[in-house]
């Protein structure tokens, strides 16, 4: 059991392929049908591989390692995101947002809908702000519905997130 | 040597910089003796022992010989013999005593009920001005052999907060406690000092139970001196300890009684269910860390001369205003193409053209040469406009905010000006009333404007701009303590300074608040209490010019205090 609960789906999908085979009937459609889950199998793959790379790079966002989040990406400047970002969470009252696989398998796009906050310093032009910051409490906090849109690109490493943006929601 | 306590603002004595070597003497025998008390000690402790265990501080313990001689081991260290005095209150044990031989002493108050102890570990030294007292605060039990650990600790609060006290100790001393901030106290010394100013010093809040608490302040910036006690809300009495140097560097080391007066309960804006205290974040995990308002510091003060140059270059209402304009009003033009003259009592005459929305043209006194500068107007009550401008020419740079009142043709001048004794550019103030001559405003020249004391007590919140609010407490008729939030709402940092209240008409008022030891800044607002907003104009003078500003906010009530007995004894 253990092992059956460590199978990949990959693997759980190639041997439901090979289940299935006997029910295939005539070799055309059998030939089809394998390319047809050889697709299926790469686009899960694929989906599968940006969705790590997507969880791991918000979890740095989130645990404000924003230097381990920008290493993720080709430039500093492909992670278009304000110095002020504290966290982005998936905002559940959204519908969940689609990824989009190019058909030549080299680039992705996911849109995301998320609660995002935010953190902006005081500007030290007048005693409450500097008295803020001498307490050490000198931002001002907000929350915003805003879209996460990220950009994905498939190198001689495998995908990477080529670009990171937000958008008004 | 002067007088222990200075008959200037307390910001503006010059205390000595005492040396490691002088306060060891003084503590010296003291240490030995133990404080002094005008109330008798208690003696129960007398031929006991006692062991306190903190959680990562100090493990003490005590044999107690008799009601004012003690010998202490610091954890595994040897005994030392030391004076000491503990006073009780209710259930609530509190000693006091030094090392001797050492600039260190604890406080430690005891809960007999629960058998919880906090410990204050003290000591002088600690920081650049080494008179002003050090504390860490350690929270523990009293051991008992045979007993379970207790796994509850009393611990930092905002349960006092908003709470104030008319405190009258043993020694005679009076004194109006308030507690508006979790991290800060303000106090007014009735009898020590002449009552007419606030002043704030870093706090701590600890909870005993829902009527007991113990407060300590440090009179950081100022003398130094450290004061602890435990106070019973409702029995309003309090027990406690003042430990350090005072203006004429004697020092002071004894326990006290008091009793207290209630002066009421004002606002809290925590969320509902957050008791939790010590909000201010420490800078760092070193013994005794806080954070404390040492605005001087940071100040960038400026001779005279220096002050004379700033001045020359003009700031005035730029397109871009500071955060403490964010919910004013826009100016009016209502001035515009009018002209006055307000004669105000003492001679002073000031005729004024205004050519459009925000120029005018200004002389002192008819005949005199008319000089043509930038102003802003603000409109607040109908027919009371607020305006202000800056006086070219004059040697102390002067600033004139004006209110004027075109119903019953009175006007009152805050005139800001720099070149104090203390600090050049630090703005100062004073109020003139006076009366409008203007074509259609009939003017009744027997009445003036006048100060007021209807604000005194009061707590009003001001939202400035999104982060920048605060809360004022006008502790005394010329006092104006600010407090900030931390971003759970409990109260922060806390200064204070010098202010003045004018009632213009019934829920009017034209009050300034001035930033001494602190940044210089002068603000003078008038306040619409049914609106609940003010207009107001900001003067200051820094290295990069003399400024004038707009000032407004959204203000709350956040409760007051019963304290105008006290301003007519001051």
């Amino acid at each position: 059991m253990t092992q059956d609960l460590n199978t990949s789906r990959r693997s759980f999908l190639k041997g439901g392929a090979v289940i299935a085979a006997p029910l295939a009937v005539a070799m055309p459609s059998a030939v089809l049908a394998r390319d047809t889950r050889e697709q299926d199998l790469a686009a899960l793959e694929d989906e599968r591989t940006i969705a790590g790379l997507r969880d791991t790079w918000l979890r740095h966002v989130n645990n404000g390692a924003f230097v381990e989040a920008r290493a993720m990406m080709p430039s500093t400047a492909a992670c278009r995101l304000d110095d002020g970002i504290c966290s982005i969470s998936a905002d559940q009252s959204a519908a969940p947002g689609a990824l989009t696989i190019a058909e030549d398998r080299q680039t992705a796009a996911q849109q995301i809908h998320c609660q995002v906050a935010m953190e902006t310093a005081l500007e030290k032009d007048c005693t409450l702000a500097l008295m803020a910051h001498a307490q050490g409490t000198g931002v001002v906090r907000r929350q915003e519905k805003q879209s996460l849109q990220l950009s994905f690109a498939r190198g001689e490493a495998g995908w990477a997130i080529s670009e990171a943006s937000l958008a008004p929601a | 040597m002067g007088t222990p306590y200075p008959t200037v603002p307390l910001y503006r004595y010059q205390y000595t910089k005492l040396t490691e070597q002088q306060i060891l003497a003084a503590l010296t025998s003291k240490a030995k003796a133990g404080p002094d008390s005008a109330s008798p000690r208690y003696d129960g402790l007398a031929g006991q022992s006692l062991r306190i265990v903190t959680d990562g501080g100090p493990d003490l313990s005590y044999r107690f010989a008799n009601a004012n001689q003690l010998a202490v081991s610091e954890g595994a260290a040897g005994a030392v013999e030391a004076g000491y005095g503990a006073l009780m209150l209710d259930q609530v044990l509190f000693i006091s005593h030094l090392i001797p031989g050492t600039q260190r002493g604890y406080v430690v108050v005891i809960d007999q009920a629960t058998n919880l102890a906090t410990v204050f570990d003290l000591w002088f030294s600690g920081y650049q001005d080494k008179r002003e007292v050090m504390r860490a605060v350690f929270f523990g039990y009293v051991d008992k052999p045979g007993s379970e650990v207790p796994t509850a600790r009393q611990a930092f609060t905002n349960r006092a907060e908003g709470k104030g006290f008319h405190w009258t100790q043993d020694t005679g001393a009076e004194t109006l406690e308030f507690y508006p901030s979790c991290a800060y106290s303000h106090f007014v010394e009735l009898t020590r000092l002449d009552g007419e100013i606030g002043y704030c010093a870093p706090s701590d809040y600890v909870k005993i139970s829902e009527h007991s608490y113990i407060y300590t302040r440090t009179e950081s910036e100022f003398s130094g001196i450290f004061t602890a006690y435990v106070m019973d809300v409702d029995r309003q009495e309090q027990v406690g300890v003042r430990l350090g140097f005072n203006a004429a560097d004697e020092l002071e080391f004894y326990v006290f009684r008091g009793t207290g007066q209630w002066l009421g309960q004002i606002a809290q804006f925590e969320a509902f269910g957050d008791t939790s205290g010590a909000p201010v974040p420490r800078p760092d995990d070193s013994k005794g860390s806080r954070r404390v308002y040492r605005p001087i510091h940071t100040f960038d003060i400026l001779t005279k001369e220096e002050t004379a140059v700033a001045a020359k270059k003009h700031k005035l209402f730029e397109a871009r205003p500071s955060g403490m304009a964010g919910n004013g009003s826009p100016p009016t033009n209502w001035l515009a193409g009018k002209s006055m003259t307000i004669r105000y009592d003492g001679g002073m005459t000031m005729d004024y053209q205004f050519v459009s929305a925000d120029v005018l043209r200004w002389r002192p006194g008819s005949g005199g040469r008319w000089i043509e500068t930038r102003y802003n107007a603000f409109s607040s009550m109908p027919g009371v406009i607020l305006f202000g401008h800056v006086l070219e020419g004059a040697p102390d740079h002067d600033g004139h905010m004006v209110v004027v009142d075109f119903e019953n043709g009175l006007a009152t001048c805050h005139n800001g000006y720099l070149n104090n004794p203390y600090i050049a550019n630090e703005a100062n103030a004073r109020t003139h009333f006076g009366y409008i001559e203007m074509d259609g405003v009939k003017t009744d020249k027997s009445k003036r404007h006048s100060f007021t004391d209807e604000l005194l007590g009061h707590c009003v919140t001001w939202n400035y701009s999104p982060g920048i609010t605060s809360m004022h407490l006008y502790s005394t008729p010329q006092t104006v303590s600010w407090i900030i939030f931390t971003p759970t709402g409990h109260g922060g940092m806390e200064w204070s300074g010098g202010a003045a209240f004018v009632k213009i008409r019934e829920q009017l008022y034209f009050n300034y608040w001035l930033e001494e030891a602190c940044n210089g800044h002068m603000a003078s607002f008038l306040f619409d209490m049914r609106a609940m907003h003010d207009v107001g104009i900001g003067y200051h003078c820094g290295r990069d010019g003399l400024s004038m500003g707009p000032v407004g906010a959204h203000a709350r009530h956040a409760g007051s205090f019963d304290i105008k007995r006290f301003a007519r004894k001051a």
